[in-house]
C-alpha cells in the first residue's frame, strides 16, 4: 500500500470538482482553480489506466517456502 | 449367428423388455411399495411441476421422481442434503430403460448430518458477527493486482483470467494454486488467503472454484476458510460454484460473486468503461466551466441593462446636458457683465469728467480751505473774523483775512 493518490480518490475529487462548478457557486478565480485541478486529475487518472501490462505470477509454496513465478504460457491462453 | 437359429427364437424389442422390467418391477411386493432412508441430493423442480431428484448414501444412489399431485401434498420442501425416509414404489421408465424411485410422500429425517454440521457452523459464526455487514471492506475500484486462491487447473481460474485480461489487461494476476475439494483443500485455501495478507501486497482476493456436487463444495464450508477471510486485511471475493450454491465462505467474505466469471467481473474494472467515464467527467468539467463562464456573462448584462442601471444612465446623461447648458449660461452671463461694466464704465467715465471739479474751476468758480486747519470751507458758519482763508482758483490761491460775516445774505 503506498501514499499515492489512489484512483477512486482521484475520481471521487473530479466529481466533486464538477458539482462544485456546476453549482456556480465559486468566484472566477476559484472556478478557475478547481477548473484546473479537475484537468489534473482526469490526466492523473488516465495515465493510471494505461500503465504498464499486467503481470502473471504464480506463487510456488515449497514446504512455506514462497516463490513467484511467471505463469506458464497455457495458463495466459 | 446363423440365421436358422434366429427364426427359432424369439427376438424382443427394446420396448417389449422394458415393458416386460416393468411389469415385473410392479408385481415384486417389495418393490411396489417400499421405504427408503438416504440424502437428497441434486433436488430440481421441473417446469411441469414434477421433482427429479437423487437419493444416496455413502455408497450409492437411486434416481428418483415425484409427480407434482405428491409433492404439492408435502408441508415442506425438500432441499440439498436433507436425510429422508421416502415412501414410495421401484419401477422403470420405459422411455430411457432406467429404473426410478417414484417417490409418494417424503418424511424428513432430521436434517441431513452434513447439513446438521453446516448449519451448526453457520449459526456459530453468525453468532460472532463474522457475517455482519459492518465488516464488509469495499473492493477496490482500479485493484493494481489481484490475488486468486484456486486450483492452477479447473475451470474458475481459467474463467477469471481471461475475463480478467480482456477487461483489463494492465492488472497483475497472482495465483496461489490449492486443492479445491476434499479434506486438504480447507487447510491450503486457508494458506492462500494469509499469503496474500503476509507477504503480497494484492489489493483484492478471489477464493473459489466452479461448479460441482454439494460434496465437492463442501471445503469451502470450512472454519479455517471463514477465519482467515474474516482476519484478512484485504478484500476478499468469494466464488464458489453456481448462482444457487451457498457456502459458508460467501457469507464471511466481502463480497459473494455466483460464480468465477461473476467475480472477475466484479474484481476487474473494464477499461474501456472507466475510460469512457472519464472522458464524460471531463465533459462534463468542461462544459460547467464554460456555462460557469456564460452565466457570469449573462448576469453582466443582465446587471447592466437593469432598468434602475439604465435609469443612472439617463440621470448622469440630463445631468451632463443641463451642467453643459448651465456652462454655457454662465460663459453669457460672465460675458454680459463684462459688457455692462464696461459700458457702465464708459458711463462713469463721463460722468466723472461732468463731475470734476476742475472743470468748475474752469468756468471761474472757486473753493476755499481754512488755512490753520485744511478744512474745506462748506457753510459761513465754519467761518469766524479775522480767520485767514485760502482762496483756490483755476490757477492758483491766495491769503485773505476774514474782515466782516454776513450770515443768509446769498446775494451780494
Amino acid at each position: 500500500m503506498n501514499n499515492e493518490l489512489s484512483f477512486e480518490k482521484a475520481i471521487k475529487r473530479l466529481e466533486e470538482i464538477v458539482s462544485i462548478l456546476e453549482s456556480g457557486d465559486l468566484s472566477l478565480e476559484q472556478a478557475l482553480e478547481a477548473y484546473s485541478e479537475g484537468v489534473k486529475l482526469s490526466s492523473y487518472c488516465n495515465t493510471k489506466l494505461e500503465e504498464a501490462e499486467g503481470k502473471m505470477i504464480k506463487i510456488i509454496n515449497e514446504n512455506r517456502d514462497y516463490k513467484e513465478i511467471e505463469m506458464d504460457n497455457e495458463m495466459k491462453e | 449367428m446363423p440365421k436358422k437359429d434366429i427364426e427359432d427364437v424369439r427376438v424382443f424389442t427394446v420396448t417389449e423388455v422394458n415393458l416386460y422390467l416393468r411389469q415385473l418391477f410392479e408385481r415384486d411386493l417389495l418393490l411396489s411399495h417400499i421405504y427408503i432412508k438416504g440424502e437428497i441430493s441434486n433436488f430440481k423442480v421441473h417446469t411441469s411441476g414434477h421433482a427429479y431428484f437423487s437419493l444416496k448414501d455413502r455408497e450409492s444412489r437411486v434416481k428418483c421422481v415425484m409427480f407434482k399431485s405428491n409433492l404439492s401434498r408435502l408441508k415442506f420442501m425438500p432441499e440439498e442434503g436433507m436425510q429422508v425416509v421416502i415412501r414410495g414404489y421401484i419401477s422403470i421408465y420405459e422411455r430411457d430403460g432406467q429404473y426410478q424411485l417414484y417417490a409418494e410422500s417424503i418424511i424428513a429425517d432430521g436434517a441431513g448430518e452434513l447439513y446438521k454440521a453446516y448449519e451448526q457452523l453457520k449459526s456459530k459464526l453468525s453468532s460472532e458477527g463474522m457475517f455482519s455487514e459492518e465488516h464488509k471492506k469495499p473492493l477496490p475500484l482500479l485493484p493494481k493486482r489481484v490475488g486468486i486462491v484456486t486450483s492452477p487447473t479447473g475451470a474458475a481460474i481459467r474463467d477469471i483470467i481471461s475475463i480478467g485480461r480482456r477487461r483489463n489487461p494492465n492488472i497483475d494476476i497472482y495465483l496461489y494454486p490449492s486443492l479445491v475439494q476434499g479434506e486438504k483443500a480447507s487447510i491450503e485455501i486457508a494458506e492462500g488467503i494469509k499469503y496474500f495478507n503476509r507477504y503480497s501486497d494484492v489489493d483484492v482476493i478471489i477464493v473459489g472454484r466452479g461448479g460441482g456436487s454439494i460434496e465437492e463444495l463442501w471445503c469451502f464450508n470450512d472454519e479455517a476458510i471463514a477465519r482467515a477471510i474474516f482476519e484478512s486485511h484485504i478484500p476478499v471475493v468469494s466464488a464458489v460454484g453456481h448462482e444457487t450454491d451457498f457456502t459458508i465462505s460467501d457469507f464471511v467474505a466481502d463480497v459473494r460473486a455466483a460464480t468465477p466469471s461473476a467475480a472477475a467481473e466484479l474484481v476487474f474494472p473494464d477499461k474501456q468503461q472507466l475510460i469512457s467515464y472519464i472522458k464524460k467527467i471531463e465533459g462534463h468539467l468542461y462544459s460547467s466551466m464554460v456555462s460557469y463562464i456564460k452565466d457570469k456573462k449573462i448576469l453582466l448584462n443582465s446587471l447592466t441593462s437593469r432598468s434602475s442601471f439604465r435609469h443612472t444612465e439617463t440621470k448622469i446623461l440630463n445631468y451632463r446636458q443641463s451642467l453643459e447648458s448651465m456652462k454655457q449660461n454662465l460663459d453669457k452671463a460672465i460675458k454680459n457683465t463684462i459688457e455692462d461694466q464696461r459700458n457702465n464704465l464708459y458711463i462713469y467715465n463721463e460722468k466723472l469728467n461732468i463731475l470734476n471739479p476742475a472743470s468748475y474751476l474752469n468756468k471761474g468758480y472757486a473753493y476755499i480751505k481754512n488755512k490753520k486747519t485744511g478744512e474745506l470751507i462748506k457753510s459761513i458758519k465754519m467761518i469766524t473774523n479775522d480767520d485767514v482763508l485760502n482762496i483756490h482758483l483755476k490757477d492758483g490761491y491766495a491769503s485773505a483775512v476774514v474782515i466782516s460775516i454776513c450770515e443768509g445774505d446769498k446775494n451780494e
